[in-house]
């Protein structure tokens, strides 16, 4: 077990190389760097002074000992300052994080409780009333672009009920109320349909039938069975989900203001702020490897059939 | 064991195996009983001619606006919906009718063009990769597996924002974003049929790679990568919206339903029409392709309806 998390881990540098550097030659193709996009390109600072700058922050070199030099320092837990503000880029994306971290589980927690009973539900009915409606509504909002449905909840519960604030002013339950909704309005129509579709799946298999022809309660093959082995499906869904999340919904957080790691990618893109937008990535690349991880481990917990990919244990 | 049958792709897509496994090709249809066959076959005329209307209004739209979606009358601005301007105005007085019709052209046509360039370059590389296999099947998979690894739309945003936004370049992001995925189907096709009697005969009987490849090889295995793209078209319209949304996407005045909506924020409370005509438009057309993909799905393969 241990060795097979070790090895999985390891796993992170290759990945971690691979697009870090992928990052960083985008980055150098695009012909404008963080120096024109400070000063503009209208001549308003002298040719000399941009050129010290590019000099004191290393964009003069070529490009392969710009990313040596980056990839050093990052394995020292160095990874440097913001062009920008000039803060150190650690600093400002652990600050960042909280807000992103609390919106992650908030919204995932919110889809689990809406979507996995709607879930089940739609396909213990299947065919009746209720699972056309659960159908229909779950397809409204699979059509429905976050963005617009963070606008309607903004227009509906702000400025008509005036219920809560238009927009996030700091990090609290009351201000995360909406980004929550939005994603959970559209996460939880996307897992409905999958609840349903595995559980239904599930439910065609013939051990359900044999359970029945000897007296079992639909009800305890159910609850025993059929939902036990279908979560092994959402659950994989789940930590896709867990994944870009953490990652940061920059149009929602954008929307609301919400001061969290997807906007400060944004942000850091449009402004060419490299090492930040580094970090963000280094960011993600851990988490993919991390989430993939856990749901392999996830797996093993909930079947222990699946065997975990050890050569040698 | 199930850990190296669930690729990270399937992982990602979730209902790609359903349809890829059950999927008996467009003929399946003759199978089925008459009133559920008909209802289907019903379902995909209307969706059909509904998307190519869409399509054919895109394409015209220009004659189609009643004004023109540029032009500015200030003393009319953020006016409320009216006879004369059915969807009110925005802050240059612009009637928004006008710029929903022409936005028309930026998000349906320009989805459609997307899902098809990378529709074709995928399944290319995808059939390339599984009938040539050796090294440059290892390299290009190994790609395609960073490019899937990633959430989407943060790749297409960090592609978008180094080539410096405007549409032409959104649409480019999205498309080196997702070719992965048709890649992966492709290729899995490929390697499923490579093996098989008739394209052995084929090659047996002297055709040449090209022919085999494109003649026999591809009808038998396109059924599926198209039911994947017609899937893929209402996110892809949402997604490329979205580009737009974060300033990353066509820039203003271009009429686009993305960001059209993104200018409209500061008006949310006095003129909250202008964000939610584009709104409404980006849900409309999504829907029509969504249930379109939907139905396409159901007649080729009959046995995924419900699911």
């Amino acid at each position: 077990m241990h060795k097979y998390i070790i090895q999985r881990l390891l796993q992170l540098i290759p990945v971690l190389i691979g697009i870090t550097f992928l990052s960083f030659a985008m980055m150098r193709i695009a012909g404008s760097d963080a120096i024109t996009e400070l000063y503009g390109d209208k001549g308003a600072v002298s040719q000399e002074i941009i050129d010290a700058k590019r000099a004191e922050l290393g964009l003069d070199k070529p490009f392969l000992t710009q990313y040596v030099t980056w990839l050093g320092r990052m394995l020292r837990g160095d990874m440097g300052t913001s062009y920008v503000s000039g803060l150190d880029v650690w600093a400002t994306f652990a600050s960042k994080l909280p807000a992103t971290l609390l919106l992650t589980v908030l919204s995932i927690l919110a889809t689990v409780v809406i979507s996995i009973p709607l879930g089940i539900l739609a396909a213990v009915c299947r065919g009746r009333a209720v699972d056309y409606i659960l159908r229909f509504i779950s397809f409204i909002g699979n059509s429905l672009p976050n963005f617009f449905v963070a606008l309607l909840l903004m227009h509906l519960l702000s400025i008509r009920l005036k219920l809560l604030p238009v927009l996030s002013n700091g990090i609290s339950l009351r201000s995360a109320l909406m980004p929550t909704m939005t994603l959970a309005i559209a996460m939880s129509s996307k897992y409905m349909r999958q609840v349903r579709a595995a559980v239904l799946e599930e439910l065609q298999k013939d051990y359900v039938t044999g359970a029945k022809a000897r007296g079992v309660r639909s009800r305890v093959t159910l609850w025993n069975s059929v939902i036990r082995s279908s979560m092994l499906t959402i659950i994989t869904l789940l930590a896709l989900s867990i994944g870009s999340l953490l990652g940061g919904t920059a149009i929602i957080e954008s929307i609301f203001m919400w001061d969290g790691v997807g906007k400060m990618a944004v942000d850091a893109i449009t402004m060419r702020d490299y090492p930040l937008i580094q970090a963000y990535v280094v960011w993600m690349a851990v988490i993919y490897v991390l989430v993939n991880l856990v749901t392999d481990l996830v797996y093993h917990l909930l079947d222990p059939r699946i065997r975990l990919g050890v050569t040698s244990e | 064991m199930k850990q190296n049958f669930l690729s990270d792709h399937d992982k990602k897509t979730g209902h790609t195996k359903t349809y890829t496994k059950n999927f008996k090709g467009i003929g399946a249809r003759k199978g089925m009983k008459g009133a559920r066959a008909g209802s289907v076959r019903a379902r995909l005329v209307f969706f059909g001619v509904l998307a190519v209307l869409l399509l054919l209004g895109s394409v015209f739209s220009e004659a189609l606006a009643p004004y023109d979606p540029n032009l500015q009358d200030l003393a009319n601005a953020k006016a409320a919906p009216s006879a004369a301007h059915l969807l009110g105005t925005d802050r240059y007085g612009r009637d928004m009718l006008s710029r929903v019709i022409a936005g028309s052209r930026a998000s349906i046509f320009s989805t459609l063009l997307l899902v098809a360039v990378i529709t074709a370059v995928g399944t290319l590389v995808g059939v390339f990769c599984g009938w040539h296999g050796k090294r440059a099947d290892t390299v290009l998979m190994r790609i395609s597996d960073i490019f899937l690894a990633f959430p989407g739309l943060v790749f297409a945003m960090a592609v978008a924002g180094v080539l410096g936004g405007g549409l032409q370049n959104a649409i480019i992001a999205l498309a080196a974003i997702s070719w992965p995925k048709y890649a992966r189907i492709a290729r899995s096709q490929t390697l499923a049929q490579r093996e098989t009697a008739y394209l052995k005969a084929s090659k047996l009987a002297g055709s040449s790679t090209f022919r085999i490849i494109f003649v026999h090889l591809l009808p038998n295995i396109i059924g599926p990568i198209l039911v994947t793209s017609m899937l893929d078209i209402g996110t892809m319209m949402m997604e490329l919206a979205g580009l737009s949304f974060l300033g990353l996407g066509a820039k203003p005045p271009t009429a686009e339903w993305g960001s059209m909506m993104s200018d409209a924020r500061s008006l949310m409370t006095t003129a909250p029409w202008v964000a939610f005509s584009p709104g409404a438009a980006i849900f409309l057309s999504v829907m029509v392709f969504n249930l379109l993909g939907d139905t396409i799905r159901d007649y080729a393969d009959p046995r995924s309806r419900d699911l």
